[in-house]
Parts: structure tokens; sequence; C-alpha cells
């Protein structure tokens, strides 16, 4: 598709002012393109952190979840369902507050506010519970940590991800659009003043003939 | 207690048990259909075949089984089972407290009913349908001992602030029964099932403070939670409880139990070769225990039928019936068989790593 050029006075000012126009622009772009590249850095270092801590995740919910099934075998699935249905449940929140992150932008901070537990009475019976389901119920709580920290940096990718697509939306539109429409126009201009050049230069040229006949005459 | 119904009681043999590790749950009930299970597992329907219904028949076995040695038992031994049977009934009563803690439904509650002692079926879904809270199901427990027991503990406590507490209150006045009951026995009766309930009872203690010391629970809370101590006494529970580390504990344990029954210094020597293992091996250790101390009974006391024979059986049964649950479990979930076999309850002179590679 052509580009349009814009509707300016064909003027030489016209003209300086279009490619002073261009120059900003161009250097627009090439701020908006180092954004973008800090912003895909940022973004690669916290894939890779999304990917260390999925690991602890999965490694934190696979030990909870085989002690949890050594406490099935060794006490009964009916009987750790039992408990466990009739166990005080963790009391914990997530507290969402922003952080200046990259490039100053603010990015979402996730904390798990976690109810201090009451380490002066078991959560369950001593005499009649194998460890493996309290060691399963605190690896538990231990995952919800990974878990709050994996939504955080998730979030946080989610945020970058949008930011991205708007500086590389804007940086194709001062490229592809923006550029090649003061271009068109700067090439419009130039043609205009080029052709009211040769214009006067064959009015000057006819002007030196008629004056040259007159003094002859 | 006739000779020819002892000798009616049969375990599965320990290589038959192991070789059922990593089998499909197909393959377990078809092997168990050949064994003192088969009238329990013939009622389970093989197009209905899951870990639930294997479970159930191994502890309608178990319960079945129990009131077999009650029923031929008199005298001192029948109270004697019927205080044991009485762990059943405070379990009974563990799970319609939870359940209606949790808001259970009735039937879902029901399937954890274990099937033994007077807290039947029909006895815990008339409290489950009447009881709204805690406080309901201790007064529709009035009438009976446990009533009395878990009304004490509200209003030492001031309320039900803990569920845990109850439960211990009811463990406590089971073991003392049991304890009564032993008294009222004679000679090497006495003796054998005494020994046998102390190394339960020292057991129980010890993986209390074990795991109250992991989770760092307060010395005075933790006394809470002890039983009616055995070959350990109190005070010796105490200093034990003052110890930092484990290893330590174990050190002082060992010595303490130098002038004990052999099974002691067995199992005591063996924690403190491997205290710095996790919680969970230490635990497996104690748990082997009354087991050890059950089959010593047999072999010492081998010439003449005692207490010890009924003793040591419902032990070794009951440790038959969890290792069961366990395979069970295991191969439903998958768990490969050197796991499985890690959780089993086996006698120590028994070579495990043969039979695995033998079933495997």
């Amino acid at each position: 598709m052509a580009d349009e050029k814009l509707d300016v006075h064909p003027t030489r000012l016209e003209l300086l002012r279009l490619k002073r126009r261009k120059a900003l622009a161009e250097g627009i772009a090439d701020i908006l393109q180092k954004d973008l590249e800090t912003l895909i850095v940022a973004l690669i270092e916290h894939a890779q952190r999304v990917h260390s801590i999925r690991t602890s995740l999965k490694e934190s919910l696979s030990a909870a979840y085989s002690l949890f099934i050594e406490s099935e075998m060794l006490s009964g699935t009916k009987k750790v369902s039992e408990i466990a249905l009739s166990v005080e449940p963790l009391d914990f929140d997530v507290e969402v507050n922003t952080t200046a992150g990259v490039l100053g932008i603010d990015f979402p901070d996730f904390q798990l506010a976690k109810k201090e537990a009451d380490t002066t009475k078991p959560r369950f019976n001593l005499s009649d519970t194998p460890i493996q389901l309290e060691e399963s119920a605190s690896k538990s709580a231990e995952s919800l940590k990974f878990i709050v920290r994996l939504a955080e940096s998730t979030a946080i990718i989610r945020e970058m991800l949008e930011i991205i697509a708007l500086k590389r939306r804007q940086i194709n539109r001062i490229r592809f659009k923006i550029i090649p429409q003061i271009d068109v126009t700067i090439r419009y201009v130039e043609l205009i003043l080029e052709e009211i050049e040769r214009q006067d230069s064959i009015r000057v040229r006819v002007l030196q003939r008629k004056r040259k006949e007159r003094v002859v005459k | 207690m006739p000779r020819v119904a002892i000798e009616n009681l049969k375990l599965i043999e320990i290589n038959v048990l192991i070789n059922l590790i990593g089998k499909d749950l197909e393959a377990i009930r078809y092997a168990l259909a050949d064994s003192p299970y088969s009238k329990q597992i013939s009622g389970v329907s093989p197009e209905v075949l899951d870990y639930s219904f294997l479970e159930s028949a191994l502890m309608q076995n178990y319960a079945d089984t129990f009131q077999k040695l009650v029923k031929f038992s008199s005298g001192n031994i029948k109270k004697l089972l019927v205080a044991l049977s009485k762990k059943f009934e405070i379990a009974n009563i563990k799970a319609i407290i939870r359940a209606v803690k949790a808001q259970i439904d009735v039937n879902e509650a029901l399937q954890n009913i274990f099937p033994l002692g007077s807290f039947d079926v029909d006895r815990c879904r008339a409290i489950l349908e009447t009881a709204e809270s805690v406080e309901d199901v201790i007064v529709a427990l009035s009438d009976f001992e446990y009533g009395k027991v878990l009304k004490h503990v509200v209003a030492k406590n001031e309320g039900i602030t803990d569920l845990t507490l109850l439960e211990v209150a009811l463990d406590k006045f089971v073991y003392r029964e049991i304890s009564n009951n032993i008294e009222k026995l004679t000679g090497v009766d006495e003796k054998i099932a005494k020994d046998l309930l102390e190394i339960e009872l020292d057991t129980v203690n010890v993986k209390a403070i074990l795991k109250g010391k992991a989770l760092a629970v307060n010395a005075e809370v933790l006394k809470e939670y002890l039983m009616p101590t055995g070959f350990f006494t109190e005070a010796i529970l105490n200093e034990v409880m003052g110890i930092d580390d484990v290893k330590s504990m174990m050190e002082h344990l060992s010595l303490i139990v130098e002038s004990a029954h052999p099974v002691y210094k067995k199992i005591f020597t063996k924690l403190l070769k491997e205290s710095e293992a996790p919680l969970s091996r230490l635990e497996a250790i104690l748990e082997k225990a009354p087991l050890e101390m059950s089959l010593h009974q047999l072999r010492e006391h081998s010439r003449y039928y005692q207490i010890g024979f009924l003793l040591a059986f419902i032990k070794l049964k009951w440790a038959e019936v969890k290792n069961l649950r366990c395979i069970v479990k295991g191969s439903e979930r998958k768990i490969p068989p050197s796991q499985v076999q890690k959780l089993l309850t086996m006698p120590d002179d028994w070579q495990p790593s043969q039979s695995i590679r033998r079933s495997s």
C-alpha cells in the first residue's frame, strides 16, 4: 500500500521541518528498540527464573505427594482423609503490591502472608499419625511459597509481554508508517521545490533573452 | 481357649506376602482368594475391584479373626481381648468426632468405621445422624466410659480447643484399661502380656517425643501427648525430652535399656546406629519393636500354650493386614516395589533384598 503524504505546504521551511521530524522519529525508534531489547533480556531472565521456580515447586510437590502416599500406605486412605478433613487448615493470604522493575515499569509484587504457626501444639496427634503425614503437610506449606513466587513471575511476564507488544507496535508504526510518510512528503516537497526552481530558471532565461533582444533593437 | 481354635489361625508366609509387591490389584485379589482372607475377598467382585474394597476386606478379616479369638476365650484372657478391642472402638469414636468436625456426609463417614467392638455401624450412624457438633457427640457418648473421659478433657481445657487432646485422652484411657486387665492375669501370662504392652507404650512414647522434638513442640505440651509409661518411666521420658539431638537421646536410652529385655537392647542399638537417618526410618524401627517382642515371646515360650500366643498372633496379624494394605495401595499408585518394601513392617531376621529380587 502506497504511503499517503502528509498535508503540508511545499516550502523549504516545511522541508527542513520534515527532515527534523524524520530524524526525531528515527531517534525515538532507536530508543524504543533499545527499550525493547532491554525488556526482552529481562523477559528471558524472568522466563529462566520461572523455570527454576517451577522445578523447585515440582520437586516440593512431588516430595509432598510421595510422603502423602506413604502415609496412606502406612495408615490407610480412609484414616488419612479423615484426619486431613478434620485438621485445622493453614491460614494464609496473598498480599498484592507493585514494585519498580526494569525501565521503571511497575511490576506486581506478591507476598505470602502466612499466619505464624502455633509451635506450642502439634497439628496432628503425635501418637496416632505417621511422621510422613506431618512432613507431607509441611512440604505442601513450603510449596505455597513457590506457588506465590511462580504466580508473581507469571504476572510480571504477562505485564512485560504486554509492554513488549506495545513497544513493538510503536516501533513498527514509526518505522513503517510515520517515517515512510515523512519520506514520501519530503520527496513530494523536494519535487515541488525542484519544479518551482526549474520554472524559475526558465523564467529567468526567458527574461534574460527578452532583455538581450531589447538591447539589440 | 481350645488348642484347635488357635491352630486354625493362620498367617500368610512372608515370602508369599513379598511376592505380592508390584502385582496388580486383580493378581493380589486372586492370591488372597487362596489364603486366610478368602472368605472376605470372595465378597469383592472383580468388576468393582479397587483399593477401598480390598482395604475393607482386609479390615473385615482382622475384625472377624479378633472376634473369633474373643469368642473362644474365657475369663481374664477374654477380658484382656475385649480391652484390646477397645483400641478399635476408640478409633471409631475418633472417626465420628473427626467426621462431625469436618461436616462429612454420614454415609461417607460410616466408611471409616472399623467393624470391631461395640461401636458398630448402626450405633455410629445413630450418633452421626443426631450430632451436629463435637459437643453433641460427647453428649451422645455420656452413657459410655468414653463420654466421661471426653467430658473430663473438655472441662479441663474449658471447651474443645483441639481434637488431638480428645484423641490422646481416649488412647490413654484404653491403654490404662489394657494395663488393668493385664494385672488380673497371673504367672507367665502376666509377664508376657506386660512385656508386650510395655514395649508398645515405650515405642509410642519415644515416637511422640521424636516427632515433638522435630516439630519443636513445647516440652510441657509434649507431655500431654505421652501415653501411660512402660519400661521407660516418666522421669526417664522427661530426661529424654530435655536432650536436644536424636543421637544423644538414643545414647541415653541405649544405656538405660542395658538392664531391660533383650529386644529393647536390639531395637535401641539399631536406633543409635541409624540416629542420623530421617525420622520416618526411626519410626519404622520403633514400629517393629512390638513385633520383635511378639516373635521373641513365641520362641521363648513355645513349649506350652499361653497368652503370648494370642497376643503375638494379634500383633502379627495386624502387622500382616497393615503390610497387605500397604502393598495394595502401592499397587494402586504404581509405587516402585523397593519403596513399598521399605514401608513394610517385617521382622529383622528376614532378608528382604533376596526375596524382592526373586519376585521382581
